[in-house]
């Protein structure tokens, strides 16, 4: 299950550039590269501003013809290497 | 003297030491060398050390520091030109790139550079640099290639060649692979991301570019990814003994001469 309270975005840390489909990114504070993919590009970019994993879900699945369940699984293990490479933080949601 | 220490560095490891301005490199018992503002080297060998093997560290390492000081990138390669255009063969210690290069220079291509590549950009341009008038061989190679030289103060033999045009834009880099003994030399085209990858652990550093100053990270990084856009990067396997040594140089004269491939 989806916990879709919690939004996901670009650390000010990173770095990235375009290469053709792909898209690397740079983590700034420890210096390691990342290289993503066409659909986890989308995804990057999608993260300049916050997000949840499913939002994130329902536009990959709309630009990319793909199934939102699909999807959903695949931006969660995208958004955990991410968050895991220091380049994305989760937002714990705000107080009501 | 050089000193043992900068002052208050912002990287210390093994054996590099970087400020703002200055980059401290020490190989211990051969020399340790000082590279100051992009502008100058201090030198100073270590007693009872190897002078010739330590004015090789010293002058190619320094190279290197001083050009990332003065926003350069030192690839670890060598290069002739080709049609007008610089072609680098990269790779690791021992991948043969003074070896092809030479083979090369043989067939009439002029030579560049040998084992560090200075790559400058120019707007959308990346340039390469000339270095010395000669290449590092190994014993076997030299003999393999006819080619006579002196000792260059460790197991490789220096053989003086004729230098091209400075300053000569890059089209081409070949990243170096031996395969099976057996295998037929095959070149494919890497993929951007893995031309970043390539280049980006290509630097002639004693130290990797994800440890180099924070405040360089940035443009260092703009750096690579604007040479894996513009430049095409080539993976050139083939098997590491003489046998099908001339198959692989008429491959790779073949696909030079492609200009499909620029």
């Amino acid at each position: 299950m989806i916990d879709d309270t919690i939004r996901f975005q670009q650390v000010a840390n990173a770095v990235s550039t375009d290469l053709g489909e792909d898209t690397a990114v740079l983590n700034m504070q420890n210096g390691a590269y990342l290289g993503l993919n066409v659909t986890a590009s989308f995804v990057w970019r999608e993260l300049e501003k916050a997000s949840t994993t499913a939002q994130l879900s329902r536009r990959l699945a709309t630009v990319f013809a793909v199934e939102e369940d699909v999807c959903a699984a695949a931006v969660e293990r995208l958004l955990k290497q991410l968050v895991d490479a220091g380049v994305v933080m989760r937002l714990e949601a705000a107080a009501p | 003297m050089v000193p043992v220490n900068l002052g208050r560095p912002n990287v210390h490891e093994n054996m590099v030491q970087i400020s703002e301005g200055e980059f401290l490199f020490d190989l211990p018992e051969v020399v340790r060398a000082m590279a100051v503002g992009g502008h100058s080297l201090r030198v100073q060998f270590a007693p009872g050390g190897d002078p010739a093997r330590g004015w090789y560290s010293a002058l190619t390492m320094g190279a290197g520091m001083i050009g990332m000081q003065r926003g350069r990138f030192p690839l670890h390669g060598s290069a002739i030109t080709a049609r007008g255009r610089a072609v680098a063969f990269a790779g690791v210690s021992s991948a043969g790139k003074s070896t092809l290069v030479a083979a090369l220079v043989r067939a009439g291509y002029p030579l560049l550079a040998d084992d560090l590549c200075m790559i400058r950009q120019d707007e959308e341009v990346y340039r390469v640099g000339s270095g010395v008038p000669a290449v590092r061989l190994l014993e076997d190679a030299a003999s393999h290639l006819d080619m006579r030289g002196a000792s260059a103060g460790d197991i490789k033999i220096s053989v003086p060649l004729d230098l091209g045009e400075d300053d000569v834009p890059l089209s081409r880099i070949y990243a170096l692979r031996f395969g099976e003994a057996k295998e037929s030399p095959t070149i494919r085209k890497l993929s951007r991301m893995e031309a970043l990858a390539f280049i980006a652990q290509g630097v002639r550093l004693p130290i990797g570019l994800d440890r180099l100053p924070t405040s360089w990270r940035a443009r260092n990084f703009e750096f690579v990814s604007g040479l894996a856009r513009q430049v095409n990067v080539f993976e050139l396997s083939r098997p590491r003994d003489f046998a099908s040594f001339e198959k692989t140089i008429s491959l790779l004269i073949e696909h030079l001469e492609d200009r499909r491939h620029d």
